[in-house]
């Protein structure tokens, strides 16, 4: 670590020409260690290089004769006046405020769109009391747009899928949510919800498993798949 | 006037014999002032252009933009002192900001001539890998940032000490030596460790403890 140390410190003092009396120890250093000794003439040699390769970009290259007379005629052009500088001026910036404005317009367009949900409206529950809308309005709406409601009603030995009216449906479901479970609403989810409800009648308690298969129930509400026995939800 | 680092491989005068009185006539409105003041500053300008550009036309370019700003505002150059690195400055800004609108820099005539004309005298292997060692540095010094190319070029290219660089750079000392420093990092991360220059070369440090 201190060869480390010492080796930086050398590195910046070969690189600047700084070795004065304060650079004994170092010079010690780097008489008795080969591998600062190494790092050290490796960057003088790159260094070395380094200035090859600037000259190189340089070598054999002149302004050409005409560089002059070009000079010359603009150096007694009349200059263009104040006005006309301001105008120039200011053509160029509103050129660059129009494209910077398109951008920033465009970016803010896209940042919108990713990250607004548009939801249907919900319809207008037409409520007989103050008290029941009141009741409601606590209730969290469901998407109506990404919500499946399926109702399996038992015919004879299996169970069939039914699309009940979904307005009819979901105020049911909705009515029997306590508004404590209902405060917070996880609907923001990108996945379809299927609520599911399920006629079970009391006399042939027959568990769901291996009809509801058939039936997407990825999330499901579970306040709404809390049935009491013998009662449909 | 140089820095102390070594030997010079450029070949750039840092300060061009310049008349006293040159700024003065030049500010009196003397044209054949100006073409002295001319033909005194064209070489350091266009070195510092085209190893900026790598590109002829620009650094002409840049060249007549920045003769013909110092001969409208000539009232304001300061006689008692040298033009240079006013003149650098003004270049150094010029060739930025022509450069960042054109991004992509061809690989200009001269640089492929220089690579097509070998040095016959020297082993086909270390042309080889001299050359491969000069090109990954050309890379290098192209992908630096802005300010650390200009201090590479200032410092090693023109043999300007750290002041002067500092003062053509417009920051000071300190900052120019952090520069140097991490451009030269930099160039070396570049150098692949199969490429890397050997140690034995004539630059290799020899140190007798004293």
């Amino acid at each position: 670590m201190r060869c480390r140390r010492i080796c930086r410190e050398l590195l910046w003092l070969a690189r600047f020409g700084e070795f004065g009396p304060s650079s004994q120890p170092h010079l010690d250093h780097l008489a008795s260690c080969s591998s600062c000794r190494d790092e050290v003439g490796y960057d003088r040699e790159m260094v070395r290089q380094l200035r090859v390769a600037l000259a190189a970009r340089i070598e054999g290259m002149q302004p050409s004769s005409h560089a002059w007379e070009g000079i010359l005629a603009r150096a007694q052009a009349p200059e263009p006046g104040r006005w006309a500088m301001w105008w120039s001026r200011s053509v160029g910036m509103i050129g660059r405020l129009r494209t910077a404005t398109a951008m920033a317009g465009t970016g803010l367009a896209l940042v919108l769109a990713l990250n607004t949900q548009i939801l249907p409206a919900t319809p207008a529950v037409e409520a007989s009391t103050d008290a029941e809308a009141t009741r409601l309005q606590q209730v969290p709406r469901l998407p109506t747009g990404r919500t499946a409601l399926v109702v399996l009603v038992r015919q004879g030995s299996g169970y069939a899928a039914q699309r009940p009216d979904p307005e009819q449906a979901l105020t049911h479901a909705e009515a029997r949510l306590t508004p404590r479970e209902a405060a917070p609403a996880p609907v923001a989810e990108e996945a379809p919800t299927t609520i599911q409800i399920v006629f079970r009648p009391q006399q042939s308690p027959e568990p769901m498993g291996h009809v509801s298969t058939a039936v997407a129930t990825t999330p499901s509400v579970e306040g709404a798949t809390q049935t009491e026995p013998g009662r449909p939800s | 006037m140089t820095n102390p680092s070594g030997d010079r491989a450029a070949q750039v005068p840092v300060e061009p014999k310049q008349p006293d009185d040159l700024v003065e006539r030049m500010q009196s409105g003397d044209l054949d002032a100006f073409e002295e003041f001319f033909n005194t500053f064209k070489r350091p300008v266009y070195a510092t252009a085209i190893a900026i550009t790598r590109d002829p036309f620009l650094a002409e370019e840049v060249l007549q933009d920045c003769f013909v700003k110092a001969f409208r505002v000539r009232e304001r150059l300061d006689p008692a002192r040298s033009p240079l690195p006013w003149l650098q400055r003004v270049t150094i800004n010029l060739c930025y900001s022509r450069v960042s609108r054109r991004k992509a820099l061809a690989e200009p005539i001269t640089s492929l001539i220089t690579n097509l004309v070998v040095d016959l005298a020297a082993r086909p292997d270390q042309v080889v890998e001299s050359r491969e060692v000069l090109e990954v540095l050309q890379r290098g010094i192209d992908a630096l940032p802005p300010k650390q190319q200009t201090a590479i070029i200032l410092y090693y290219l023109h043999g300007y000490s750290l002041a002067e660089s500092a003062e053509i750079a417009d920051c000071n000392v300190g900052t120019m030596k952090s520069r140097l420093h991490y451009a030269l990092k930099a160039l070396r991360v570049r150098l692949p460790v199969e490429r890397r220059i050997p140690i034995t070369a004539p630059g290799a440090v020899r140190v007798t403890n004293r």
